[in-house]
């Protein structure tokens, strides 16, 4: 059994987690402010997730412009990369609303890229 | 020339300036949302990364989202905006001078909110001395840079200052394939709050230098290299521990400054610690009818914190342009005590409820905040947390709380043992 100090960064508040595991299941968890520690605390041993954003490239009315974008759920840092590489490669040129998917399934995470903000209307 | 009048005229279409313009609507105000850019939102825009609006929607957002769900209302409501509109000036009688495209407006406004938010400290700020090379950017320049402009800020950054821009950008500028050499924090402590510490650097293998600032930029046309050295516990630059790391941007995320020229020119008394107005529970200045709220009142770490002081300005400037007398039983100071370094307001009105806003100056492991009136204790927290300047603390006080003080209130944070 061993300890593992991480930090909470499911809200501001940045708990500190003691969390206590046998290397891969958490067998308990100290100085979590609510419920929530507990479940990153899971996720982050067995595979830490991140919300990831960027911005693509779009064309309107023969400008360019950036428009943000997020994956639409957290997704393992294994596909920080291939997403981002997903996101380099794409060039958009319709007006869009916050909300619609930019890329399906981006980098094979299986989360979509999805704009965050209306642009073009 | 075009007069105008308007029961409460906002200026600044920032997250402050939206949540405002939108409670003074629905408090029966006509409103005026007076903003220089070209669109709503404010910073929120270009801060493209999530973790905004846990507190006020329930939910993570990105900045751009965030604002555009408080445009959306704007949109919907009855409220004038007024758009590439740059105010100019500011009187004691709430008259506003502003310009656009159309030419000058004159309005006259029944109560003014202040939403204009803040700027960054640059260079000159903290006198780095050195070449003055182009390639030194503050965070947020650089920000609007890679994120709205699609512009390369360089190819090897350093970061001077642990600020939550600062570490956003050190992820954001790896992500965008610019090499981050470090971050570098003349403190003993990070500044930034700690999901950012471990998302945007602990996540990159980016490292954080504590107690080591910047001692020196070098470079002719561009940074080539910058000095670092560590500090003493006085924050003295110890000779002999100089490190030149080759680079060529410095990002500078040292702090916000609210940005208070139009306050100063409407005649409003401001808080020397913050920057900010001097303000009431009524988040009134000492100029009757004019309020502030958000970052120009003092720096926030998070804008849903915004989003709610706003909408009380927006509530209490709508009910003055109302003619509402406000009909205080007198005012109370509120100073700040050990390990506070201020509070807003910075004073009350003992027969109203109000929201108590502080920071430590220095991290405490266990810290209880306790509010005094006299000898006379009015709120003491009911157990010991960890406390650090960059987490607001906020304290909710009721009238029944204050009903009878009579002395200035005085707001600390006391260590206790473990």
């Amino acid at each position: 059994m061993q300890i593992v100090e991480m930090c909470c960064t499911t809200c501001p508040s940045g708990c500190a987690l003691h969390v206590q595991t046998d290397g891969e299941n958490v067998i308990g968890v100290e100085g979590n402010g609510c419920k929530r520690g507990c479940v990153f605390a899971a996720q982050e041993l067995r595979d830490p997730q991140r919300m990831l954003t960027s911005t693509v490239l779009i064309e309107l009315g023969g400008k360019q412009y950036l428009l943000p974008v997020k994956t639409r759920k957290p997704v393992s840092m294994r596909f920080t990369v291939p997403i981002m590489d997903a996101v380099r490669a794409v060039k958009i040129s319709r007006p869009v609303h916050m909300g619609d998917v930019v890329i399906g399934n981006a980098g094979g995470s299986g989360a979509d890229v999805v704009a965050c903000r209306n642009m073009g209307e | 020339m075009n007069q105008l009048k308007y029961d409460v005229v906002v200026v600044g279409a920032g997250p402050a300036g939206m949540a405002a313009a939108i409670k003074a609507q629905e408090n029966g105000a006509s409103v005026a949302l007076l903003e220089r850019s070209s669109e709503l939102g404010g910073i929120l825009n270009q801060c493209i990364h999530s973790g905004f609006g846990l507190r006020y929607f329930k939910e993570e957002l990105t900045g751009p989202e965030y604002a555009q769900r408080f445009a959306e209302q704007v949109a919907e409501k009855n409220i004038d905006v007024y758009l590439d509109t740059m105010v100019l000036d500011i009187d004691r009688k709430r008259n506003i001078q502003a310009i656009n495209r159309d030419g000058i407006l004159e309005i006259c406004a029944g109560a003014v909110v202040l939403a204009m938010g803040c700027r960054e400290r640059t260079r000159g700020a903290v006198h780095i001395p050195g070449d003055r090379p182009a390639g030194v950017f503050t965070a947020g320049l650089a920000q609007r840079y890679v994120n709205i402009e699609n512009q390369k800020p360089g190819t090897r950054a350093v970061i001077l200052g642990s600020g939550d821009i600062g570490l956003i950008m050190a992820r954001r500028l790896t992500l965008e394939g610019i090499e981050v050499a470090g971050v570098y924090e003349l403190m003993p402590y990070a500044n930034g709050l700690y999901r950012n510490i471990k998302n945007c650097l602990d996540d990159f293998g980016i490292p954080l230098h504590l107690s080591t600032t910047v001692t020196r930029i070098n470079g002719h046309g561009r940074v080539t290299s910058i000095e670092t050295s560590k500090v003493d516990e006085n924050l003295k630059p110890i000779p002999g521990t100089e490190e030149v790391i080759p680079c060529d941007t410095l990002l500078l995320s040292i702090g916000l400054i609210p940005e208070n020229e139009l306050s100063l020119k409407a005649g409003v008394t401001l808080n020397p610690v913050t920057n900010g107005a001097s303000v009431d529970s009524r988040l009134q200045t000492d100029v009757p009818g004019i309020f502030a709220c958000g970052n120009v009142l003092h720096v926030h770490d998070l804008v849903d914190n915004v989003s709610i002081e706003a909408e009380q300005a927006g509530i209490e400037a709508a009910a003055f342009a109302a003619g509402n007398s406000f009909t205080d039983s007198g005012e109370l100071e509120v100073r700040p005590g050990g390990n506070v370094r201020y509070t807003v307001p910075s004073r009350i009105e003992p027969d109203l409820p109000v929201t108590m806003k502080f920071r430590s100056m220095k991290p405490v492991e266990n810290g209880r905040i306790q509010i005094k009136s006299g000898d006379r204790e009015v709120y003491t927290s009911k157990r010991s947390q960890k406390i650090v300047p960059s987490i607001m603390q906020t304290v909710r006080l009721k009238p029944s709380m204050l009903g009878s003080c009579t002395e200035p209130l005085t707001v600390s944070i006391v260590e206790e043992e473990e």
